[in-house]
């Protein structure tokens, strides 16, 4: 992937004029599940093999944002008359709210988030209602890791329909090394109107999009989760940035807000991420920065980069011992030889 | 086995809006907009469907009523409980809902 | 942007199209779509020569293409020990990764599944599809059911070659487009329709592939010539081949028929009510049979006289 396309996708700069190059742009954004998204961006606006290419992945995107709306219906029919109201997270949030993040979106697995009172009772319900704990996590050793260790139910899967919802419980692991405030989040969630389901604020949704993509996982889909990211800033009026530095702050989410302000101004030229950058104290770590820029970029180099994040992201999930030190070491060293990096400032 | 918790004293709807229905032969094929499903219908489904579109919302004790008289059927030929499951079975596809669902 | 004209793939300098494919900017048109071809595997060129040389290509982009293929060793080793291919058409496919021999068999795979997954222009349904100027005869697909020689034979009763693989039903029309590919053979057909139909549209036989032997009756100027015109189903067959049983032609009502053809489109879901009206729409302008048979022969006699019953 080139470095620019991150920003023809969102609309910043235009499609490349190249047939060669646009071909492989159009198929780097379909491999990468971003297709529909770069065609709600691009497709009122091109014509002939663009358009037909483009409207491919707007049907994929229609036709998951319908089975979102039923889906969604029938979470809510299995909680009739219970008081329980999930709160949607992620891609269905995003849809669901009608966000220019949801816009051509892809959405496969449905995540809510519950407080963990209301665990059981919306476990039993779930079940009652006809979803199954999927076959491949069915396992006492699974169910007990998922239990003890994580901040979901291991995936429940439906016996009919073969949808899948994510039950979170928290934010992250209870085990992570990024201390998020789960109730905050739970306690700050919104209404959805016409539903009898909940939502997080922008605010919230934008930390826990950064959450997600810096310390939850080994970051599978990066263009997508970085393009979301370029959306969900957006959705923030500046007027409220000193809010969402604050609530950062209240949340936990210092680290991963830092890292996704990083990766709004090192890939979309973002002035006000990097503003709000300048405005931190803390700086971004930047071995994770080359992790995520090859895996982002370099197809090639990406096993190492995946490596690294993959061990990361075990590193943030759970204790480990100083092999990972090694690694990051030589890490280190490899990183500040190489002269094109966009380090964050204080670190140049 | 249904899609969520109910009673006896629970009102159905169809939800005429997200299915088209139209008979062939013997049977009812309908296509259900809204999860993107085809289902073939029976009579007694089909007939359901009919009745809660034409009188609005009832339970299930009403609703076999409406059907007993609709197609012409006898309580023995058409036992209570076999309404309720081909209403449970209608509410797994969501070709039914609870009224306040 | 290319200024080249399309021209039959058989008419390039060899040359040209290798390193077209090595830039990854062949440019295929398949019916309806168009692909752009990635490859460094000679025998795919040779396949290409022989099965695809009445097809018109490019070798620069003309514009971009709804598919892309690109023909790769799997991995770095297997870029030259034991030298295998896998077809990847771009985004995550389980490819069973097939000695570079049979790149042929992989390109064709990986066409199809691309077709399959990503089509969204068309209903998709697993089928045969041949057509005079009154309709079409619509064949759905199941294994062993000897769907691609009754499309070979057929082809040599009159009829054009719509697809082997796959029916694509118009939404708007609900009539049937052109996607006119090699019909693929598989061990004894090979011979019946060597036999019918002339071993110079045959291509050399792949053995020991996954299906055992394969071999490509390429499609006839005549059938790539028309793939622009699309034909209404009049006949609708779901047919198998029984040696041991009897034979018989059943009739089946719209309904049996349409629940039957939606498992065997690849996009039904996909595309929602739109398909579900396409569907409805070709089932009940056409008759619909069940029919089985014993041999090639009882199969060509049931199917015209289906097709004399219906007007085609």
């Amino acid at each position: 992937m080139k470095p620019d396309w991150l920003k023809v996708m969102v609309g910043k700069l235009p499609l490349p004029n190249d047939t060669l190059e646009r071909c492989q742009l159009l198929e780097f954004a379909d491999s990468h599940h971003v297709l529909g998204q770069v065609a709600a961006v691009w497709a009122p606006s091109v014509n002939g093999k663009t358009y037909d290419v483009l409207n491919n992945g707007l049907y994929r995107a229609s036709f998951d944002h319908g089975m979102l709306r039923f889906e969604m219906g029938r979470i809510e029919r299995a909680f009739i008359g219970s008081g329980i109201e999930p709160i949607l997270l992620k891609g269905a949030s995003y849809v669901a709210k009608g966000l220019k993040a949801g816009e051509g979106r892809r959405v496969s697995d449905i995540d809510i988030l519950v407080s963990e009172e209301d665990l059981v009772e919306v476990e039993r319900l779930l079940l009652a209602a006809g979803w199954a704990f999927d076959e491949a996590t069915n396992n006492e050793y699974d169910q007990n890791y998922y239990r003890t260790y994580m901040h979901e139910l291991p995936p429940l899967r439906h016996n009919l329909r073969r949808t899948v919802i994510d039950v979170h419980h928290r934010i992250l692991p209870r085990t992570s090394r990024v201390g998020v405030n789960s109730a905050a989040f739970i306690s700050g969630a919104i209404k959805l109107p016409g539903h009898n389901l909940k939502v997080l604020t922008e605010i919230d949704t934008f930390l826990h999009s950064a959450i997600h993509t810096f310390a939850d996982g080994s970051l599978d889909t990066p263009a997508r989760s970085f393009i979301e990211l370029h959306y969900l800033f957006a959705d923030i009026p500046v007027a409220e940035h000193q809010a969402l530095l604050e609530r950062a702050h209240i949340v936990g989410a210092e680290m991963p807000l830092a890292a996704a302000l990083w990766g709004l101004k090192a890939y979309f030229s973002n002035e006000q991420a990097q503003d709000l950058l300048s405005d931190f104290k803390l700086g971004v770590n930047p071995i994770v920065c080359w992790a995520y820029m090859h895996k982002l970029e370099n197809v090639s180099t990406a096993k190492l980069a995946k490596l690294l994040l993959y061990i990361r992201s075990h590193y943030l999930r759970m204790s480990l011992p100083r092999l990972t030190w090694h690694i990051l070491t030589k890490s280190y060293k490899r990183l500040t030889q190489r002269p094109n990096l966009p380090l964050p400032p204080g670190f140049e | 086995m249904a899609a969520g918790p109910f009673s006896s004293e629970t009102l159905w709807v169809a939800d005429v809006a997200n299915y088209t229905i139209n008979p062939h032969d013997d049977v009812f094929l309908i296509f259900h907009k809204l999860s993107g499903d085809t289902h073939i219908l029976n009579f007694l489904s089909a007939g359901i469907l009919e009745v809660l579109k034409n009188n609005g919302a009832a339970n299930f004790q009403t609703i076999a009523e409406w059907v007993w008289a609709f197609l012409d059927l006898t309580v023995e030929e058409c036992p209570l409980d076999l309404v309720e499951k081909t209403i449970l079975q209608l509410d797994d596809v969501a070709l039914v809902l609870p009224q306040n669902g | 942007m290319g200024m080249t004209d399309f021209k039959p793939l058989g008419e390039y300098d060899r040359r040209a199209i290798i390193d077209a494919l090595a830039a990854g900017t062949l440019e295929m048109p398949l019916g309806h779509f168009t692909a752009r071809i990635k490859a460094q595997v000679n025998t795919l060129v040779d396949f290409l020569y022989d099965t695809y040389r009445d097809v018109p290509v490019k070798t620069e982009l003309s514009d971009v293409t709804d598919i892309s293929i690109h023909l790769r060793a799997p991995s770095i080793l297997r870029k030259y020990i034991r030298t295998q291919v896998i077809p990847d058409p771009g985004f995550q496919v389980p490819a069973v990764p097939l000695p570079t021999s049979m790149a042929a068999l992989a390109f064709e795979m990986g066409v199809n599944l691309v077709v399959a997954l990503k089509c969204c222009r068309f209903v998709s349904c697993h089928a045969g599809v041949v057509a005079n100027e009154k309709g079409a005869i619509f064949m759905c697909a199941n294994s062993g059911g000897g769907k691609s020689t009754l499309v070979s034979v057929l082809m040599e009763d009159g009829y054009r070659l719509l697809s082997d693989e796959f029916g694509l039903l118009c939404m708007e029309s609900a009539s049937l487009a052109a996607y006119p590919r090699p019909v693929s053979l598989k061990n004894v057909s090979i011979d019946i329709v060597r036999q019918l139909s002339g071993k110079e549209w045959i291509s050399p036989e792949l053995s020991g592939t996954p299906k055992g032997k394969i071999a490509y009756r390429r499609a006839r100027p005549d059938d790539i010539n028309k793939a622009h015109l699309s034909a209404p189903a009049k006949l609708i067959l779901f047919p198998s081949f029984n040696p041991i049983g009897g034979h018989y032609a059943r009739r089946l009502s719209v309904s049996e028929a349409v629940m039957r053809l939606i498992p065997s489109s690849t996009n039904y879901h996909l595309l929602g009510e739109k398909a579900y009206l396409a569907l409805t729409k070709m089932v009940a302008g056409a008759e619909v049979y069940e029919i089985a048979y014993r041999s090639t022969d009882e199969s060509l006699t049931i199917v015209r006289d289906l097709a004399v019953k219906v007007g085609l």
